[in-house]
């Protein structure tokens, strides 16, 4: 086995970003399972939720009747891929009343923090 | 320097409102496809943008639209609001391998 393949890439910080709600389309789910692809192959991994992206987080959700995978529950494997700074956006929150209690996970940030985090990183993908 | 594209209509999408709540000064917003309505001045109401886009623009943001996708839907440089650019592919180009990262807005 190549050595290299094992080794974190440098300088290859990955930052996503979810801006649609779960379930009516596939960017929700496709964008998760980037981000558990990126954390696996050991890049430097994080995920912004921001604008309709938020819903993603809310619980519970239950989606077995609409015979969609369960967004949070997959979410909720982000850690163990080692994304480990997980953002959301918390103007959006506000906008759709939600609060800290509403979603099972994230680190609630400011609109500044969020320009930083996009100033910031050397790729952006959108989801 | 963060090149933010957005390609949906400003009249049917919250796109381009999204993006321009954490354009940062040093940015650059192209606006593409469908995303070109937004530059338009006649804009009224809740879709009317102009003033954080005349706001932004004075603290040093560029604004961009594709001439192309401008051309193909008849609009016409005049219709433009005055913050606007008209660039072509190569710019297109340029600005993304100028910027550090691209965010695309869809």
């Amino acid at each position: 086995m190549d050595k290299q393949a094992t080794e974190k890439p440098a300088n290859k910080d990955i930052l996503l970003v979810f801006r649609h709600a779960p379930y009516g389309n596939a960017l929700a789910r496709e964008g998760l399972e980037a981000a558990l692809a990126c954390g696996a192959m050991g890049a430097k991994t994080s995920v912004l939720y921001i604008n309709e992206g938020v819903w993603q987080l809310l619980e519970p959700q239950d989606s077995g009747a609409i015979d969609c995978k369960n967004q949070a529950a997959m979410a909720s494997a982000l850690a163990l891929y080692d994304v480990e700074d997980i953002w959301v956006d918390e103007a959006s929150l506000q906008q759709r009343k939600l609060s800290s209690a509403d979603i099972h996970t994230g680190k609630i940030i400011d609109t500044a923090r969020v320009q930083e985090l996009l100033a910031t990183s050397n790729s952006i993908l959108s989801f | 320097m963060l090149l933010h594209t957005v390609n949906k209509s400003a009249f049917d999408n919250s796109a381009l409102g999204d993006c321009l709540r954490v354009a940062s000064a040093n940015d650059a917003v192209l606006l593409i496809e469908n995303g070109v309505y937004g530059a338009l001045h006649s804009a009224q109401g809740e879709t009317d943008y102009s003033q954080s886009i005349k706001q932004l623009s004075a603290n040093g943001t560029r604004f961009f639209v594709l001439r192309a996708d401008c051309e193909a839907r008849g609009l016409d440089d005049a219709a433009l609001l005055p913050a606007f650019q008209t660039t072509d592919d190569a710019g297109f180009v340029a600005l993304a391998a100028e910027a550090s990262a691209i965010q695309s807005w869809y």
